[in-house]
C-alpha cells in the first residue's frame, strides 16, 4: 500500500512536471505546426540559468523570472525571425529541421558551460521533507505539483474562457481561415512560443530542485522526456500532453519503485523506461493516446 | 545525377582522389578519410529515407550500434569466459552483422510503416535512449562503459583491415594500414553508393518519391505505402549497420557512449549540410562533419578558445548548428545546390546562358535537392 502511495505522489508531481514540458511543445506544434526539437535544451539551458544567477546570488524567485523573461524573449524572437519566415514560404516541416539545429547549437552551449558540475537552483525548499505514514513526500515536490497545476489551470482557462485562447484555438484549427476573420495569427505564435520558453524554465526549474542533485549534464536527457510525453498524449491535443507527462512520470516512479526486483533488468532502467512505454503506445496507437484526426494537418 | 550530358570531371575527380591520394597523404588524414567514408555510408542511408521518402529517423545511431556490436559479438573468438563472442570468420561476420541491422531495423516496421515523416523521428527517440541503456548493461556484448576491442578484418588467416598489416606491392612500394582502410571503407562507399543511386533510379526509388510528394496519388498508383516506408527504413538501417561495422574497424575500439543521440543528430547535420536527398551532398556532409573538429584541433591552435578537443568539438557544433539553420533559410539545397548555383553562375557569366539546361521537374524522382528540402515529407501547404 505504501508502495502504491509513494509510487502516486513521486509519479503525479513529477509527471505534472512533465506535463508542463510537454505543454510547450504541443501548444507551439498546434500554433505554428512545427515541431521544437530544441524544447528540451531550451529546458536544460533555462534550468542552468536559473542556478548561474543562483551562483552570483540573485534571489530564487527573481532568478526564475529574469531566466524564463529572457528565454521567453528568445523564443518569440526565433519565431518572428526564424519560424514565421518559414511559414510564410510554406515549409514548415524545414521550420521543424530547423530547431534541430538550434538544438545542436543550444545544447553544445549547456554542455560547454555546464561541464562536469552539479549546480543547485536555491530553490527556497531546499532537501526538507514532510512523513506522512512512512511516506516521505519532499516539499519540493509538493511546490513543484502546486506550481504545475496552477500553470496548468491558467492555461486552460486562458485556453477556453479568453477571447486570446479563442483565437488561439482558431489559428490552431485553420491557420488561415483564422487569418481571414481576423485573427492576428502571427502575434499569436509569437506569445505561444514565448509561453513555451517560460514553461520550459519554469519545468526546468522544477526538475532540477530537490530530489534532484541539482542542474547537471545529465540534465539535458532528463529534460528530452519532454518529447515522448508529447508524443504519448497525441502531438496536438493539450490535453494529451498532461495525459502524456503523468504517464511518463508514473512510469519513472513504478520502476524505481521496484528496482531492487527488476535488477534483470539492468541498474538504470528507470531513466529509460518512460520510452519503453512510449514504444508500447506508439505500436498500439501510432498517433498517441488521444490523437485523433488533428495530427494530420501538420 | 539526372543531366546525361553532365561533365565527367566529378567523378573522375573521385577515383583520382580516392586511388591517388592516399600515397601522399601522412597517417593524421588517411584516418580522417576512413572515418568520413564509414560515416558516410550511414549517411547515405540516412538521406534516402529523409530526402527521398519523408520519413525522419533520429534512431540512425541505434542501428548503427547494431551494426558494430554484432560485429563484435559474431567475430570474436569463442570461449572466452564473460564475454559474448561466435568465433565467425570476420568476413562472414560483417557480412551478418549488416543483415541483423537491416533486420532490426525491418522488425520496426509496425511503427516505421504507419508513422510518417516528423513523428517517426520521435517515434525513433526510445531506440537510441533503451539502446543506450543495454550497451552499458550488456556487458559481456559491449563491454560495458570502458568499451570493447573490434577484431580485425581477416580472411583466411590473413589480417587485410587493421593494424600490423602491411603489403608489399614489389618495386618498394608498401602500402600502410591505414592507406588499406582508406581504400577499403573507400571501395565500400563507392559501391553503396552505385547500388543505391540504381535502386533510386529504378521502381523502388521511384515510388519513395510518390509516397513522399503525396500519400494519397502514391496510393492511387498502387504503391504499398507502408510496406515502401518499411523498406526505406530497413534499407537505412541495413547501411547504418555497414557504417557501424566499417566505423568499429577503424576505431578499433568502440564505447557505449558513441552510439548517442548526438550521433543521430550528427548524421542529420551532414545530410543537411550536404543537401537533402543527394548521395554526393550525404557524402560531403559526411566529409564535414567529420574532419572539421579534429582539423580545428589540430590546426587552430592559433585560433582563439580552439586548443583543447572539447572546445575545438563545441565550437565545430556551434557551426553546425548555425549552418543548418542558414542552410535552410538560403539554400535549403544545402553544398549541393550551392555548386550548382554555382556552376549556373559561370555557365551564364561565360555567355552559355541560353544553353544551360532548364532543370525539368517532371520526373519526381529526381528532384532537385532544392526541391527535396521544399517539399521534405508529408507537409500540406497552406
Amino acid at each position: 500500500m505504501s508502495d502504491l502511495a509513494t509510487i502516486l505522489i513521486d509519479g503525479v508531481s513529477i509527471g505534472s512536471v512533465y506535463a508542463l514540458l510537454a505543454l510547450g511543445i504541443v501548444l507551439v506544434f498546434m500554433v505554428s505546426g512545427v515541431l521544437n526539437f530544441a524544447q528540451p535544451a531550451t529546458i536544460a539551458l533555462g534550468a542552468f540559468g536559473v542556478a548561474a544567477l543562483h551562483q552570483v546570488g540573485v534571489p530564487f524567485g527573481f532568478a526564475v523570472l529574469t531566466a524564463a523573461a529572457v528565454a521567453g524573449a528568445v523564443n518569440a524572437a526565433l519565431d518572428v525571425l526564424l519560424v514565421q519566415r518559414f511559414q510564410r514560404r510554406g515549409e514548415v516541416l524545414a521550420a521543424s529541421i530547423m530547431t534541430v539545429g538550434l538544438s545542436v547549437v543550444l545544447l553544445t552551449a549547456f554542455q560547454a558551460r555546464i561541464g562536469a558540475q552539479i549546480l543547485p537552483v536555491g530553490d527556497p525548499f531546499g532537501s526538507s521533507v514532510t512523513r506522512v505514514d512512512g511516506i516521505t513526500i519532499a516539499h519540493a515536490r509538493i511546490a513543484a505539483v502546486t506550481v504545475a497545476l496552477l500553470l496548468l489551470g491558467g492555461l486552460y482557462l486562458l485556453i477556453r474562457r479568453t477571447t486570446f485562447g479563442l483565437h488561439l484555438r482558431a489559428a490552431a484549427d485553420d491557420r488561415e481561415a483564422a487569418r481571414l476573420v481576423g485573427v492576428h495569427s502571427g502575434r499569436i505564435s509569437m506569445v505561444v512560443w514565448a509561453a513555451s520558453g517560460l514553461l520550459a524554465v519554469i519545468g526546468g526549474t522544477l526538475l532540477a530542485a530537490y530530489p534532484s542533485a541539482g542542474v547537471s549534464s545529465g540534465a539535458a536527457d532528463i529534460a528530452m522526456r519532454a518529447l515522448p510525453a508529447a508524443l504519448i498524449g497525441g502531438l496536438a491535443s493539450t490535453s494529451g500532453a498532461v495525459v502524456g507527462g503523468l504517464l511518463v512520470g508514473l512510469t519513472e516512479a513504478t520502476f524505481l519503485q521496484y528496482q531492487s526486483s527488476l535488477q534483470f533488468l539492468g541498474t538504470g532502467f528507470a531513466t529509460v523506461a518512460p520510452y519503453a512505454v512510449m514504444l508500447v503506445i506508439i505500436v498500439l496507437r501510432p498517433r498517441g493516446l488521444l490523437g485523433s484526426q488533428e495530427v494530420h494537418r501538420a | 545525377m539526372r543531366e546525361r550530358g553532365r561533365s565527367l570531371l566529378v567523378p573522375v575527380l573521385a577515383v583520382v582522389v580516392l586511388v591517388v591520394v592516399p600515397a601522399f597523404l601522412p597517417r593524421f588524414w588517411l584516418d580522417l578519410g576512413a572515418l568520413s567514408f564509414a560515416t558516410a555510408v550511414g549517411a547515405v542511408g540516412l538521406t534516402v529515407l529523409f530526402g527521398r521518402l519523408g520519413q525522419l529517423s533520429l534512431g540512425h545511431s541505434f542501428f548503427v550500434a547494431v551494426g558494430a556490436y554484432a560485429y563484435i559479438g559474431l567475430s570474436s573468438p569463442a570461449g572466452v569466459p564473460g564475454t559474448v563472442g561466435l568465433g565467425l570468420s570476420p568476413l562472414l561476420a560483417a557480412v551478418c552483422a549488416c543483415l541483423v541491422a537491416g533486420l532490426a531495423s525491418l522488425c520496426f516496421s509496425p511503427v516505421s510503416g504507419r508513422v510518417k515523416g516528423l513523428y517517426l523521428g520521435i517515434a525513433t527517440l526510445p531506440l537510441v535512449f533503451l539502446g543506450n541503456h543495454v550497451a552499458l548493461v550488456w556487458q559481456s556484448l559491449t563491454g560495458g562503459f570502458s568499451g570493447r576491442d573490434v577484431p580485425a578484418l581477416a580472411v583466411g588467416g590473413t589480417t587485410l583491415v587493421g593494424p600490423n598489416t602491411e603489403f608489399v606491392v614489389g618495386g618498394g612500394l608498401t602500402i600502410t594500414p591505414d592507406q588499406i582502410l582508406w581504400y577499403f571503407t573507400g571501395a565500400v562507399l563507392t559501391i553503396v553508393v552505385l547500388v543505391t543511386t540504381v535502386i533510386l533510379r529504378g521502381r523502388t526509388g521511384r515510388a519513395f518519391a510518390a509516397v513522399r510528394a503525396s500519400e494519397i496519388h502514391a496510393q492511387a498508383l498502387g504503391i504499398p505505402i507502408a510496406a515502401m516506408r518499411s523498406i526505406g527504413f530497413a534499407y537505412a538501417g541495413l547501411l547504418a549497420g555497414l557504417a557501424g561495422v566499417l566505423l568499429a574497424l577503424v576505431d578499433q575500439r568502440v564505447v557505449p557512449d558513441f552510439w548517442g543521440l548526438s550521433l543521430s543528430l550528427s548524421f542529420l547535420v551532414m545530410i543537411i549540410l550536404g543537401g537533402v536527398g543527394s548521395l554526393p551532398g550525404a557524402v560531403v556532409g559526411a566529409a564535414i562533419v567529420t574532419v572539421v573538429p579534429p582539423v580545428l584541433q589540430q590546426y587552430g591552435g592559433s585560433l582563439p578558445g580552439i586548443s583543447d578537443p572539447t572546445t575545438a568539438a563545441s565550437t565545430a557544433q556551434y557551426l553546425y548548428g548555425a549552418l543548418v539553420i542558414a542552410i535552410l533559410l538560403v539554400e535549403p539545397g544545402g553544398a549541393v545546390g550551392l555548386w550548382s548555383r554555382l556552376r549556373r553562375a559561370l555557365a551564364r557569366r561565360r555567355g552559355f546562358g541560353d544553353a544551360a539546361p532548364v532543370p525539368v521537374q517532371s520526373a519526381p524522382a529526381a528532384a532537385t535537392p532544392r526541391e527535396v528540402a521544399r517539399t521534405l515529407g508529408p507537409t500540406v501547404r497552406p
